[in-house]
């Protein structure tokens, strides 16, 4: 090596404003210049023999990216930029760009490293918020504007390279996905993504570097709390700093896609419904028009005997069009009810239905037994409801002549209350125990001792699920059981 | 040996629909004869026990409907099981497809008016009386 160049380092290393540090092997300090004392306000004796990753103000950050790109580099690696806070001595942090390199000798056998770190803060600002400069090339101001981008805009953000690695994250992104800032630089986004979007978008973020963008792919992040993040991402390619950057906005779609489902199954549930009761209605519809033309021929006849018995058919064929009709719309109302759930006393609340199925007790002589009864969590009126229809039930499908007899029970468990309705009346066959609770789907037809709209169970499923309980029947010893289950007012 | 269609049964869960069929189908005795089945209850044993050619089957029927009722048909392995025409009051497309995918011979709108039960009653006399031939 010439005499001058020896010189010339001395005194490159002594007089440059960069700060360098010398590190051996195993990452040890061995030597600072006066400007890295200068920066980080350490005198040599202050880290001889300390680990680097004390400068670091995030040592994990240091493991993540710093230690992978010297350990794992190849040649072409040998030296290489990376963005890191770091740690004065007296505590205070500070954004630098660092010039990383691995001090090889000729066998390839690594014998140190060498950093060279450029405080940053002046154009950066504050290095205690989140988050890391950009590379300095452009002007304050300009930097300003990216700063408030990424802090202050309510935008999901980040830029990573071509690695993956995330080398600024948006403050909102870190809100949202519940992570540090700590936590995301130098990790990739497919460590935060589903497998299945992982997969896609290491293939996706080709896309990027090839075309120069991509437009609202959707992708599932999870949150530190496990939660999934439904997004939409977009990207656009960055050549301004002089590396290649995939600038990232995820919208957060989760909620959307959430309203989506439920009204994708809500129209799903319309329209098998809005079928079933177009051909419901048809038929009594049908029979009146039938019963009214027999009525006009046997009128010409003068058969008024025939005249008298189309027209009691015609008017119980209205009524059970009537009763149709009325169901369906408290079926629709029902659907668009709000639940305000409260804690109920279910004795309270099968008081009153007893009473309002006064008279049909009183008619059929029924006996109804009431147990004793927990608080449940719901909605009086809606509960109301599936109680009438339980009870009444209950006391309508019985087999000729048989006194109905109800017993009303329930059973608290940790978070769960279980009532049962048990009669003894004619039973549901298995086969049909389901698809009871289907609207207007009906064990008995109209001609049977058993008229009903089709409506009433599959209200009681509408509004139990709803409240987020379930309901099933089961057969009892004679007669059916009917279960409803429903959130308790004890805590979990 | 070949023969027509002689016996017509129509299983159906209302009183109204089976009467309107008994009333059309009495002008035409000559050539078929009609059984009625309410519900579909007893119909599978019904069906097995008469042997009808031809069977007119409602779809909307309370517990077992008149779909289910078709498949268990085909799913017996009858050669001289019968021609099935499905009964209902509804152009429903999903109904209308799946009857045919079932293997339903025919597929009827329920009429709606006097003339239009005699007029189904003449043309399935007619069609299946009168000209079809089945293997005997």
């Amino acid at each position: 090596m010439p005499k001058d160049r020896q010189r010339l380092l001395n005194a490159l290393f002594n007089d440059t404003p960069e700060a360098i540090v010398i590190a051996d092997h195993e990452r040890c300090i061995v030597d600072i210049n006066p400007a890295f004392e200068r920066v980080l306000g350490y005198q040599l004796e202050d880290l001889a023999g300390k680990p680097t990753s004390i400068l670091y103000a995030d040592g994990q950050i240091f493991h993540q990216t710093g230690a992978k790109v010297f350990n794992e580099g190849t040649d072409a690696n040998r030296s290489s930029v990376l963005y890191f806070r770091y740690r004065r001595k007296d505590g205070t942090l500070f954004p630098g760009r660092t010039l990383g390199m691995r001090l090889q000798d000729d066998a390839g056998k690594v014998f140190g490293f060498v950093g060279v770190i450029n405080d940053l803060s002046a154009l950066v600002g504050d290095a205690n918020l989140h988050g890391e400069g950009f590379p300095t090339e452009i002007g304050a101001s300009e930097r300003a504007l990216v700063n408030a981008l990424f802090e202050k805009m309510p935008g999901i953000l980040h830029a990573c390279d071509e690695d993956g690695v995330i080398h600024r994250v948006s403050q909102t992104w870190l809100d949202r996905m519940g992570y540090t800032a700590s936590e995301v630089l130098g990790r990739t986004p497919w460590d935060f993504m589903t497998k299945e979007s992982a997969e896609r978008s290491r293939i996706g973020i080709q896309e990027v570097w090839r075309t120069g963008h991509r437009h609202r792919i959707p992708y599932t992040f999870i949150a530190k709390s496990g939660q999934p993040v439904e997004i939409e991402l977009s990207a656009t390619l960055d050549t301004s700093q002089g590396q290649r950057m995939a600038l990232v906005l995820l919208e957060d779609v989760t909620q959307r896609n959430a309203t989506l489902r439920v009204l994708e199954d809500r129209n799903q549930q319309l329209r098998d419904f809005a079928r079933a009761a177009a051909h419901d209605l048809q038929a009594p519809l049908r029979h009146i028009s039938l019963f009214a033309e027999m009525i006009a021929e046997d009128n010409k006849k003068g058969d008024t005997a025939a005249v008298a018995d189309h027209a009691a058919e015609l008017i119980a064929s209205t009524q059970r069009l009537n009763a149709m009709v009325r169901g369906l719309l408290d079926f629709t109302l029902t659907n668009q009810a709000q639940v305000l759930p409260e804690p109920c006393e279910l004795a309270a609340l099968l008081e009153r239905t007893s009473e309002a199925l006064g008279a049909t007790i009183q008619d059929t002589g029924a006996q109804v037994h009431i147990g004793e009864m927990p608080a449940v969590i719901c909605d009086p009126s809606l509960m109301e409801r599936v109680l009438v229809n339980l009870l009444s039930n209950a006391v309508k499908y019985v087999a000729p002549g048989t006194v109905p007899q109800v017993q009303v029970s329930a059973s608290v468990e940790t978070d769960w209350v279980e009532l049962v309705v048990a009669d003894n009346g004619i039973g549901i066959p298995e086969l049909f125990r389901e698809r009871i609770f289907e609207p207007l789907r009906r064990l008995h037809g109209p001609d049977s001792d058993y008229p009903g709209s089709g409506i009433g169970l599959a209200l009681c499923k509408r509004i139990v699920l709803a409240h987020g309980g379930s309901i099933w029947t089961e057969p009892g010893q004679n007669g059916s059981r009917f279960h409803v289950r429903l959130p308790g007012t004890k805590p979990c | 040996m070949v023969h027509k269609v002689q016996s017509v049964m129509v299983v159906d869960d209302e009183q109204l629909d089976l009467r309107m069929m008994q009333r059309s189908f009495a002008a035409f005795e000559d050539c078929m004869t009609l059984e009625q089945v309410q519900g579909s209850d007893g119909a599978l044993g019904a069906i097995q026990q008469s042997r009808p050619d031809l069977l007119l089957l409602d779809i909307a029927m309370p517990g077992t409907s008149g779909f289910e009722l078709l498949s268990q048909l085909r799913g017996q392995d009858d050669a001289d099981r019968p021609v099935v025409i499905m009964l209902s009051s509804s152009e429903d497309p999903n109904d209308i497809e799946r009857a045919y995918e079932l293997g339903a011979a025919g597929y009827i709108v329920k009429p709606t008016t006097l003339d239009g039960y005699r007029e189904l009653a003449s043309s399935v006399s007619c069609f299946w009386g009168r000209q079809v031939v089945r293997p005997n």
